[in-house]
This record gives structure tokens, C-alpha cells and sequence, in this order.
């Protein structure tokens, strides 16, 4: 088991709320945090502001596109990728599925990869 | 389709796996793309709001990407999640532009503009002193219940925060504890290490935690 001092833990504040440290290193670090209050009360605090960062409500604009801007990438759209004559028409309702968080819920269909795609509109 | 509810972005729209929005966007699948738009948009706001210094130029940031994924989904290769692809992009469109209202450094110059360690020294005791590298002073404790640092006080105290950091701090806490990315994400869609990705996320959260304990600290004093 590693043992730290307050300004080592402190530094490590990050990887231990993210469950990033390694076994020994987390034993040493809750070991140190049982015996010591100012690092328990700067990890709990760690931890409510991190919480705090995810629950923020945004009801400032901009909330989200203005309609303008959404009817133009709409209609870009259409433009660029018109759709063939012979597909029926679809049900315009996505189908619903909860969600774990609000901002990240798409399913991963392929797992992370080494090397990624380059993004098209990335030139220079 | 969803134009007109006023509860737009309340309505959490889930959509189907990667392969499938992408098979639906080539096909022409107005209503997918509209999903998209839709579940995605608001987040692609806030992050792009952290590089350019109006709403509406961080507007036009997620138009343009919106713009590029349209005419680039074709070369969408599946390697990354398509989120994350989208969201590269997105971070490229708004450092050019971030750039040109000199709100930016450039990514590629790293770490040079991001500052020491925010607990360098000050709070700790000197490596000549008794018990070397612990608290000088306990910190103070904050306002017990959980509710109270969503107040909406402490939120003006967080934005405050957050609008203060080097851009690349910035972008990693909110694309991490805002945005809900994973580290393995936030990595991909910057390009940067998982370590370089850590201390810049732990800088961020520890410069939000500092202005928390500043402000609960002049609320005590002043009460
Ligand atoms: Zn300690």
C-alpha cells in the first residue's frame, strides 16, 4: 500500500473520484483519508463540485438551435441527399429509449478504436 | 417534426445504434437527421460557446459542423462513435473560429498557457518545515445539504468558473463532467494522451472547487 501526503492526495483527487488509480495506490489513498480531515473534507468537496458540474441546469439561452437555423440544415439536407423516390414513406417518430444522460446516449456500435476517423471537414 | 413543442429539448429522443443513423442519413432519412439535430445540438452549443465569445458565432459553429457531417457522412468509417467523429469536427470548426476572434491559443501549442499546479505550495507546508507536504489549514467546511450547491447563486459561481479557465480546460471539463463523456472519448475527440487528458481535467476541477471555497467562505464571513 502506498502512503501519500495531503498534497500528493490532493494531486490525485481527479484519478481517485474517476476509480483511475490502482489498487495499492487507492488503499493508501482511503487509508490516508480515514486518518486525515482536512483530505476527506477536500475529497468530499471534490466530489460535490464534480456532481454539481453534471446536475447544472441550463435554462440560459441558447437552449438549443433557433428555428432558422434548424429549417436551414433541414433544408441542406434535403438538398444534398435527396431521398430516393421508391422508399415509402417512414414513421417521422424516432423510436424513444431511455436515456442514461441527457447529453451522451448514442449506443456504440463499435468499441474504441486506436485509430479513428478522420473527421471530412478537417483539412488544414 | 418537433418544430413548435415548447418542450423540445425536454423531450429526451433516444436514437437507434450508429450503423443505423448512418444508414438512415445516406438514404436520405430527413427525419433521422432531424432526430439527430434534435437529441444533439444543445450540447454542441455549450461546448462550442466555450471557444468563441457570442452565442451566435457558437450558432454558427454547429451549423457549419452540421453542414460538414451532411456532405461528409459518406466518409464516416465507423472507427470512432459517430458522436465522437461529429463532435471532432465540431471542435476543429470552433478552434478556426475561436481563432479568429483571438479567443484561443492554438490546441497544438499544449500545455504552455494552462499554469502550474493549482495547489502548488500555498496550502501545504515546505519540505523544511515539520510534517512537510501537509495542510497549513484545514479547509473550511461548506453548507451541508446537497441541494444547496445547486443554488442558483453557486451555479453563477460555477459559470464564472468555467468562463475563466484556459480554453483547453475548458473544453475537457465540459466535455467529461458537463457533457457526460468518457475519458476514452474526450481523448479521441481532442487527440490528446489520457494523461494530458487528466491533469488538464483535474486542473479544471480543482480551479471550480477553489471558487466554491472562496465563495462559501466571503458567505460565512458576511453573515
Ligand atoms: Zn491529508
Amino acid at each position: 500500500m502506498k502512503r501519500f501526503r495531503c498534497q500528493e492526495l490532493v494531486e490525485l483527487a481527479t484519478a481517485y473520484v474517476d476509480r483511475e488509480l490502482d489498487e495499492p495506490a487507492r488503499l493508501g489513498f482511503e487509508d490516508h483519508m480515514a486518518e486525515c480531515l482536512p483530505c476527506a473534507r477536500y475529497v468530499d468537496q471534490f466530489r460535490m463540485t464534480v456532481h454539481a458540474l453534471g446536475h447544472l441546469p441550463f435554462d440560459e439561452p441558447p437552449a438549443t438551435l433557433s428555428e432558422h437555423t434548424r429549417s436551414t440544415l433541414l433544408a441542406a439536407f434535403r438538398a444534398t441527399r435527396p431521398k430516393p423516390p421508391e422508399s415509402p414513406d417512414r414513421d417521422t417518430t424516432p423510436p424513444e429509449r431511455p436515456a442514461t444522460h441527457p447529453g451522451w446516449q448514442t449506443t456504440h456500435a463499435h468499441p474504441p478504436a486506436l485509430h479513428s476517423d478522420r473527421p471530412a471537414a478537417q483539412s488544414d | 417534426m418537433m418544430s413548435g413543442m415548447p418542450d423540445r429539448e425536454e423531450t429526451i429522443v433516444g436514437l437507434p445504434t450508429d450503423d443505423a443513423v448512418v444508414a438512415a442519413l445516406r438514404a436520405g432519412d430527413e427525419a433521422m437527421f432531424a432526430a439527430m439535430l434534435d437529441t444533439w445540438s444543445q450540447g454542441m452549443l455549450r461546448l462550442a460557446r466555450s471557444y468563441v465569445s457570442t452565442s451566435d458565432s457558437a450558432e454558427e459553429v454547429v451549423q457549419d459542423t452540421w453542414l460538414a457531417v451532411i456532405r461528409g457522412i459518406d466518409a464516416f468509417e465507423g472507427r470512432s462513435s459517430l458522436k465522437t467523429w461529429v463532435y471532432r469536427i465540431l471542435v476543429n470548426t470552433a478552434m478556426k473560429r475561436g481563432a479568429r476572434e483571438s479567443r484561443t491559443v492554438p490546441w497544438s501549442s499544449a500545455f504552455d498557457g494552462d499554469g502550474g499546479s493549482p495547489h502548488d505550495g500555498a496550502r501545504f507546508r515546505d519540505a523544511d518545515a515539520p510534517f512537510p507536504g501537509s495542510w497549513k489549514e484545514v479547509p473550511a467546511a461548506w453548507p451541508a445539504p446537497e441541494g444547496e450547491i445547486l443554488a442558483s447563486e453557486v451555479r453563477t459561481e460555477i459559470a464564472a468558473a468555467l468562463a475563466a479557465l484556459p480554453a483547453r480546460q475548458r473544453t475537457v471539463i465540459t466535455l467529461r463532467d458537463i457533457e457526460g463523456c468518457t475519458s476514452e472519448e474526450v481523448c479521441e475527440i481532442l487527440e490528446i494522451s489520457p494523461a494530458n487528458q487528466r491533469v488538464l481535467l483535474h486542473r479544471a476541477r480543482s480551479a471550480v472547487r477553489d471558487r466554491l471555497e472562496e465563495y462559501f467562505e466571503t458567505a460565512r464571513r458576511s453573515a
